[in-house]
């Protein structure tokens, strides 16, 4: 048995609730945030890191015996939601065809992206042997330039927020994309790695990307590390 | 024992809310806002200036020795949600590579040495934004790359004029704040722009023609 009620303004207007013939309940959004002093919303911004150290940023390590593994990881007390990765890539004569870095070539193994959660390992992106893979893991975003140029900056600064974003002091052409999650793919909030988890966001490197000078293949004014954006959110 | 109800049209025409087998409630969303005539909603745009003085919005300053803060704070009545930052940086000889608002042409100087910070003040304690800033370059990928334009050496560079790099920094696109940054009301919340590094225009980095600010964009909520 059941009743039917009708919901009616609390403040006493004699407004109610309207549900239409598909049965429809009509809501409004206000365009304002609501009123909550309590500021659980926290900005996060940091490098993937190897092991997670929180020190090693530059990428351009030895991943051909063993996968070396760049990562954030959960926090014990805050979810953290990634809304974005910023990825800069550079070295000389860095191009959008079969080249990583500057090499000249792609890569033999490739690149992966992915997370981990209760779900177990979710793949982002595989087979990242190019830069152009990289281009379009962020489906061109920020798009500018043209030609030869096209999503490209010359002599790139080799900063980035914390540093040099390689091996090298030296300023070379780079590639600057942007994985955007919610528009990506359609988390509105961001990838969450969930507090008091060992849930992560991984970068997987099984190739030799060392600089020259360190005994690997690229060149020494390579560049290659990747920022997390995004917000941690108190649970009260 | 529950009493279970049936949600029908207040206008009494036997409609009733449809509840899915997932147990969703039917919802159709109008396409326009709700009436609501109390202008809670205020436009706020403000320029980051030195110690919140509202005045002193250049930020070619010396901060080599005491570090020198531009800030925007919060106020006594409303909130302020900060939905953007317009930062400008300008100088002749401007470009992305080893450079800081011209230093590498002007005086060789190919970053800052110690660099700036962006950060916020709220009770999580000092937050940072951006730490490290010291080339034109830590600015756009701050901002990741928005607004994109421009080809190869003058790719996010506006060159008519005085060379000027204008990136913006979205705090809904970059860090999922949809809101964006509040300043709480009535509190001691802050933005603040930290220089460390001796920025005087002419002085002995930076350029005589110099010149860098940052606009805060968003909305006062009564």
């Amino acid at each position: 048995m059941s009743r039917s009620s009708n919901i009616v303004d609390g403040v006493g207007n004699g407004n109610y609730l309207k549900v239409n013939e598909g049965g429809y309940v009509l809501t409004q959004n206000s365009g304002l945030p609501p009123k909550d002093d309590r500021s659980l919303q926290i900005v996060y911004r940091k490098f993937l890191t190897l092991n997670g150290d929180g020190t090693t940023t530059s990428m351009l390590v030895d991943g051909s015996t063993t996968p070396q593994l760049f990562y954030v990881e959960a926090n014990p007390d805050n979810d953290i939601y990634i809304t974005s990765l910023s990825i800069v890539i550079q070295g000389l004569n860095i191009n959008l065809g079969a080249d990583f870095a500057g090499s000249g070539v792609a890569l033999t193994n490739g690149c992966r992206l992915y997370y981990e959660d209760k779900n177990g390992k979710v793949n982002i992106g595989t087979d990242l042997t190019t830069n152009f893979e990289l281009i379009r893991l962020c489906q061109g975003n920020p798009s500018f330039g043209n030609d030869g140029n096209a999503f490209k900056i010359p002599n790139l600064a080799p900063g980035g927020g914390g540093g040099k974003g390689g091996g090298g002091a030296k300023t070379s052409d780079g590639y600057i994309p942007v994985l955007d999650f919610p528009e990506v793919f359609g988390f509105n909030y961001g990838l969450r790695l969930q507090r008091g988890t060992t849930n992560r966001l991984i970068f997987e490197i099984s190739d030799d990307i060392r600089i020259t000078a360190d005994g690997g293949p690229l060149p020494d004014d390579a560049g290659f590390n990747i920022i997390v954006y995004g917000f941690e959110r108190k649970p009260n | 024992m529950s009493i279970k109800v049936k949600i029908e049209d207040g206008d009494g025409n036997g409609n009733r809310a449809k509840v899915t087998e997932g147990g969703y409630i039917f919802i159709q969303d109008s396409n326009i806002p709700p009436i609501d005539d109390r202008d809670l909603q205020i436009i706020y745009r403000q320029n980051l200036t030195l110690n919140g003085d509202g005045t002193t919005t250049e930020m070619t300053v010396n901060g080599s020795t005491t570090p020198q803060l531009f800030t925007i704070d919060a106020i006594p009545e409303k909130d302020i949600y900060i939905t953007s930052l317009s930062i400008f940086v300008q100088a002749t000889a401007l470009s992305l590579g080893e450079d800081f608002a011209g230093s590498n042409t002007a005086t060789a100087t190919l970053e800052l040495p110690n660099g700036c910070r962006l950060y916020y003040e709220d009770k999580n304690g000092e937050i940072n934004i951006g730490t490290d800033i010291k080339v034109n370059f830590d600015f756009i990928r701050l901002c990741q790359g928005n607004t994109p334009f421009g080809d190869n050496s003058t790719a996010f560079i506006k060159t008519d004029g005085t060379p000027t790099i204008f990136p913006i920094l979205s705090f809904k696109k970059v860090f999922g704040f949809n809101g964006g940054l509040r300043l709480l009301r009535n509190t001691t919340d802050k933005l603040v722009f930290e220089i460390n590094d001796d920025l005087t225009a002419g002085g002995t980095i930076l350029p005589a023609n110099a010149s860098i600010n940052i606009i805060a964009n968003g909305f006062e909520l009564k």
